[in-house]
């Protein structure tokens, strides 16, 4: 199984289902190119702590770096100790301060054992999970819908946290042990609408996709999009306009783009 | 996702009869349960068995129940018959399923005489199409 690092020139489009937007990136530099895998060590989990049973009530973790049977957290992850100096949050090593603008955080969040269930949570603390127009606790996610398995993929946003959920389903108290296979890259928004048309009509190879995990609208979030990009982004739904209009709408959008981020200033 | 794990078990070398502890003790903390688990999510298959040391027969089974020792059934048995070692390599995996994760599978042994016996699995879990 791959996990894809973008490289310079590629394009990011960062779908937000919550808005049902696209923000679209170019890749300019790759600042960690070479250096993509971490070794992360134990889920931050300290013996004593409480977890959520899969099903309702709470479990006690019995040793460092145990996710019990039946049992889910979600969490954010902390640096390393000798992160702390380095990086833009002392809680949340996926973190991005809202004034690195023009800087993108992909990252492969990976467990072993490779079985366990995981999800983004976006706003931290909305544990919810979507079907069709409404949402079910994280209980569903035991038997009834799927999440991801063993790994999970995410961006940073500037100025938004992030928890990612571990669920571990079996009856076995767990060791789990996390990968961090990330791009740590210096992005731009392409100045010229056509790149951008072309890239959201698939008209262009070297495009990665994202999904933003970000369901159900919340203040803080919408202000570190709008802070961003100048808006929520771009509908999703241009395809069904004509070029013309479709032109348009992305201009628009880049009129609300910082000129810190756009390409070509 | 594909997961594959090397467990492995002993008998007690005092019972004729029991159920193996699997173990991967990269992962598991504490003693494992008899019966494991199995989600809907997740297919298991059990690519090979090794048996070795004293004569054993060993049953895989598949349980309706995970808390219920009485819903298993034997779904493959390997008879060691003399001391010494077999390895059993699935032309074709066996393919354990859930259907609303109250499932499970465990190993059970059984000798004429208790003594040291010993099973290794290499087992895959995953969530992807197809067996």
């Amino acid at each position: 199984m791959g996990f894809p690092i973008l490289e310079p020139g590629d394009f990011v489009k960062i779908y937000v289902p919550c808005h049902d937007t696209y923000l679209v990136f170019q890749v300019v530099k790759v600042l960690n190119r070479g250096f993509e895998v971490l070794n992360y060590g134990l889920i931050p989990l300290s013996s004593g702590d409480t977890v959520n049973d899969v099903v309702s009530g709470t479990k006690t973790v019995p040793a460092n770096g145990v996710l019990p049977a039946r049992s889910w957290v979600s969490i954010m992850l902390k640096p390393l100790t000798w992160m702390k100096p380095h990086i833009d949050s002392e809680v949340d090593l996926l973190f991005v301060e809202s004034e690195k603008k023009n800087v993108l955080m992909h990252c492969y969040v990976v467990t072993t054992p490779g079985f366990i269930k995981m999800l983004v949570e976006i706003p931290r603390g909305y544990q919810r999970v979507p079907f069709r127009d409404f949402t079910q606790p994280y209980s569903v996610l035991d038997s009834d819908i799927k999440p991801a398995l063993g790994f999970v993929e995410t961006i940073s946003i500037p100025g938004v946290h992030q928890n990612v959920m571990f669920m571990n389903w079996t009856n076995i108290d767990l060791y789990v042990y996390i990968t961090l296979i990330y791009g740590y890259y210096n992005i731009i928004v392409p100045s010229n609408p056509e790149v951008i048309y072309n890239v959201l009509s698939n008209k262009v190879k070297n495009v990665h996709e994202v999904v933003f995990s970000y369901y159900t609208s919340e203040p803080g979030v919408n202000d570190a999009l709008r802070k961003w990009v100048g808006s929520f982004g771009i509908s999703a739904n241009i395809h069904i306009l004509s070029k013309e209009k479709a032109l348009k709408q992305i201009e628009e959008f880049l009129t609300k783009v910082p000129k810190e981020i756009r390409g070509g200033e | 996702m594909r997961y594959l794990q090397v467990l492995f078990g002993e008998t007690d070398g005092s019972s004729t009869s029991g159920v193996f502890k699997l173990y991967d003790k990269l992962v598991i903390y504490g003693t494992p349960p008899n019966i494991w688990k199995l989600d809907p999510h997740v297919k298991l298959r059990i690519k090979q068995v090794n048996v070795s040391g004293k004569p054993v027969t060993i049953s895989i089974e598949f349980c309706r129940n995970y808390e219920d020792d009485t819903t298993c059934s034997p779904v493959d048995k390997i008879e060691l018959a003399s001391e010494g070692e077999l390895s059993k390599k699935y032309e074709y995996p066996l393919v354990l399923r859930a259907r609303n994760g109250s499932e499970g599978f465990r190993i059970t042994w059984s000798q004429e005489t208790a003594a040291k016996s010993y099973i290794m699995l290499v087992i895959e879990w995953s969530d992807e199409d197809g067996d």
